[in-house]
């Protein structure tokens, strides 16, 4: 029984949607048609026309308001474009053209990233310029302007956790690059047999969950289990040193776990970067005379250079994100040094339920990425070039 | 063209039909009743037999009960028993039933863990959904939910006779400005000092009543026990640490606030508590690995028999005495925390209650099942199965419950020293400020006057 009802009720949503598309669809047509025909006609109906396409921006608005206001308008607005297009023509025709089509086909997955992406960031965005805290009902909340944002940018704790997000990444993308670079050709000089083998292991650290992977190096780093005493049963070492309680060692502890989890989904990466290149470059090297170092500096790199950018890309913005292993290892601590930018975000947000100052917080982070990505990228997109 | 046409028609087709969903209509039930009835029949022999004949009757009967669901979010020691009782939920369920049959339990499974826990529930309530009506909730929370209007107040929703039943001073803990948002403790916890009977009476000493105390016998053993530790407890940068803290800062003498609501962590008592503190992990009396030891971490080593004191909560006791995972049963008490001649004996109360969710679709069937979780009966077979500190104060007296729970008075008079949490609705952000600047001293990364000015000045700020 509450299978079916759970069915019936998809079901149900599924179907909202798909009228929903359709009756949007209708009135879009509608009034693409009618602009094609008032199209250097008389001013008074160009003007009904931006008129009703005006009533579609409204019923935006109300939706990014509350969703169920958007209805009313976009009703409106699809019933004014059908009557426009009918009083225009004198008759309503359905035939559709095939650009008309098109739009069907796209108009589904528009609204789907526009309902399920672009909303929320606009609505973090307008949390973020009010003072919400314990109520998203941001049109009963007083508008503070930017004073959520003055007070991220002088909180020395997120400077703070700025600095160590930075160092964090550098460093441990860093290793991961040459780590992963390491696996993913030695993956090539083994033979096939063990190739597979080799290449199963490498996906393992990747595919345990973060917060999983957070616990189990917690007991790795424990004092009375983990590595120290193993190392001081060894006799290598007479204390058991104590990984996550001090700044340094906390600080790399934290790095090592990360490039443990994430080399292997650099090795990934490349592993497709270099299976590329063709057999036939080398052999031609050799017989040119070119040694191993000198055939991975003047042909490997060159040829995977595109792959590695974007592999470095993706890792880094993952880096410059990371929340859910760190903070399960340490909870940001020896104190505040290992706080990520992350957290504060989540924080904010859902433990301390000031929505205004969490979604500041978001957005702050958001644009420090997208400002460090789009730098980035403008200054290597010459080596961006696929293929030709 | 015809096709498309005929899309577009079933696509407004569908839209319509999205619209209307199932109307509700009052339930009417067929019911077929076999009745057996006797019949006398005339025969033509003028002989009368009775005859037994089988009648089939068609009866229509209205049922005007309505189904109810109430939904409850609590972890999933909901479903465990560690004594001669069912799990809770299973108690609840029958209790419930016999009362209320047309009441349904729902069970919300929510993480062990009470910072995904809380968080879970912000969003729920920031989204206004009322899916689930009976949720667990931490003390440590009454002040925000309550000041955010979260939670319906209790006081006119509840039976007296239920009230009257409940320990006044802890239903306390779960009001908020004159409003009962809370019957609790459902499950309430206690911080007390568990020691070693055996190590001390080796070397004849009584147990501490000060930290002096504490602080001699321990060096004394641990001189002749080289492997021994002296004292554990948790200390991660978390909030196990501002619960272990604030037993110490009342020990000390110390408060929360001042008279005029300004933080008053920073005073000199508070600072003389931190102190002591980093002093026990200089001296080496609690291990320094104590500032990476969550709860669970940290009760190891007294379990395993390596540790003389411990500061932890009285459910540890059912792990202490089981023979299959302790070292060292019968061979431990629990007694409350020491105190320095200044402050006074505290043992930090984590109290769990249930409160009615304020967008729940259905208070009044929650309010029912609440009533029945607080009544004696669920209440005795929720101690038989777990043995927490609870609300309902008959269930201490039921000699059952004395039988299987031998620990009873030693819990009674740690519970005696309960000292609730921060009473803000900023606690969940005062806790974790605690739990940094705490951790920094604790890490030597800052000297304890530094680190609870600092403290202080991050909780005046967010208090304004």
């Amino acid at each position: 029984m509450e299978q079916l009802d759970m069915v019936m009720a998809l079901l149900r949503v599924i179907a909202f949607f798909a009228g929903s598309v359709g009756i949007l669809f209708l009135g879009i047509t509608m009034l693409r048609r009618a602009e094609t025909i008032t199209r250097g006609q008389k001013v008074t109906i160009r003007w009904l026309v931006y008129l009703v396409a005006g009533l579609y921006v409204i019923a935006a608005l109300a939706f990014l308001i509350r969703p169920q206001l958007g209805a009313v308008p976009a009703m409106v607005a699809v019933a004014a474009s059908i009557a426009l297009t009918v009083g225009l023509t004198g008759r309503f025709s359905l035939s559709l053209g095939e650009r008309d089509m098109a739009i069907l086909f796209v108009l589904p997955a528009f609204l789907g990233i526009l309902v399920l992406y672009y909303y929320p960031i606009a609505q973090t965005i307008i949390y973020s310029l009010h003072d919400l805290q314990y109520t998203a009902r941001w049109l009963e909340e007083s508008f503070i302007w930017f004073q959520n944002y003055a007070r991220v940018l002088t909180s020395t704790n997120f400077l703070q956790a700025a600095g160590f997000t930075f160092y964090f990444t550098v460093v441990a993308v860093f290793l991961e690059f040459w780590i992963g670079l390491g696996m993913a050709m030695t993956t090539f000089w083994v033979s096939r047999r063990l190739r597979g083998v080799l290449r199963s292991i490498i996906v393992i650290p990747w595919a345990i969950p973060p917060i999983i992977s957070a616990s189990m190096w917690r007991w790795l780093f424990n004092g009375d289990v983990g590595i120290g005493a193993l190392l001081v049963q060894i006799g290598l070492i007479e204390q058991s040193p104590l990984f996550l309680v001090d700044r340094t060692l906390a600080v790399h502890s934290v790095i090592l776990a990360d490039v443990w989890k994430w080399s292997s989904v650099m090795a990934i990466f490349l592993l497709g970067g270099l299976a590329v290149i063709s057999e036939d470059i080398y052999d031609a090297a050799k017989v040119d005379g070119a040694r191993g170092f000198f055939r991975f500096r003047r042909i490997t790199l060159p040829m995977i250079m595109p792959t590695i950018i974007v592999a470095i890309l993706f890792r880094a913005m993952e880096a410059l994100r990371t929340f859910d292993l760190v903070f399960g290892l340490t909870g940001g601590g020896p104190g505040t040094t290992t706080e990520t930018l992350s957290s504060f975000a989540y924080k904010y947000y859902f433990k301390y339920s000031n929505f205004g100052l969490g979604s500041a917080y978001a957005v702050v982070v958001t644009i420090v990425i997208l400002v460090l990505s789009l730098l980035y990228v403008s200054r290597i997109r010459k080596n961006l070039r696929f293929g030709g | 063209m015809k096709l498309k046409r005929a899309l577009l028609v079933s696509f407004v087709l569908t839209a319509v039909l999205a619209g209307c969903g199932p109307a509700p209509t009052p339930e009417v039930i067929r019911e077929t009743v076999e009745v057996e009835v006797p019949v006398e029949q005339t025969v033509v022999v003028e002989k009368t037999v009775e005859v037994e004949k089988t009648v089939e009757v068609e009866k229509t009967v209205e049922v005007v009960q309505e189904q109810e669901v109430v939904t409850i979010a609590y972890n999933n020691y909901f479903n465990m028993t560690f004594g001669p009782a069912d799990p809770p939920i299973e108690a609840i369920r029958a209790a419930v039933a016999e009362k209320y049959p047309n009441i349904k339990i729902e069970f919300n499974v929510m993480p062990y863990e009470a910072g995904p826990w809380h968080d879970n529930y912000v969003t729920w309530f920031t989204a206004e959904d009322g899916t689930t009506d009976l949720i667990g909730v931490g003390a440590y929370w009454t002040a925000e939910f309550g000041e955010a209007g979260w939670l319906l107040p209790l006081n006119d929703m509840i039976s007296q006779d239920i009230l009257d039943k409940l320990n006044p001073a802890y239903l306390d803990a779960h009001t908020y400005k004159g409003d009962l948002i809370g019957l609790g403790p459902w499950w309430g916890g206690i911080g007390g000092l568990y020691y070693r009977t055996d190590l001390l009476d080796e070397y004849g000493f009584e147990p501490p009543e000060t930290y002096e105390e504490l602080v001699t016998i321990a060096e004394a053993i641990m001189a002749e026990e080289p492997n021994m530790s002296g004292w554990t407890w948790p200390a991660l940068n978390d909030q196990v640490l501002v619960n272990r803290w604030t037993e110490f800062l009342n020990g000390f003498g110390g408060t929360y606030f001042n008279e005029d609501g300004t933080c008053a962590m920073n005073s000199e008592e508070a600072v003389a508590a931190l102190e002591f503190m980093v002093s026990l992990i200089e001296d080496g009396i609690s291990p320094r690995e104590i500032t990476t030891w969550k709860e669970e971490d940290s009760q190891v080593r007294f379990v395993s028999g390596q540790s003389i004191f411990h500061t932890g909560r009285q459910d540890m006791m059912f792990w202490l005495d089981n023979p299959e995972q302790s070292e060292i049963v019968d061979q431990w008490d629990f007694i409350p925390m020491p105190s320095s001649p200044e402050g006074e004996s505290t043992g930090y109360y984590e109290g769990w209650a249930f409160s009615i969710n304020q967008y729940s679709d259905n208070p009044e069937a929650a309010a029912k099942v609440l009533e029945v979780m607080f009544d004696f009966d669920v209440q005795k077979a929720f101690n038989l199965s777990q043995g927490p500190i609870q609300a309902h104060m008959d269930v201490y007296e039921d000699p059952e419950v004395i039988e299987n729970n031998p620990n009873l008075p030693k819990i009674q008079a740690v519970a005696d020293t309960a000292e609730p949490p921060i009473p803000s609705p900023r606690y969940t952000e005062m806790a974790d400020i605690l739990a940094q600047e705490l951790h920094s001293a604790l890490t030597g990364i800052k000297a304890p006057q530094a680190a609870l000015d600092d403290a202080c000045g991050r909780i005046d700020a967010i208090q304004q």
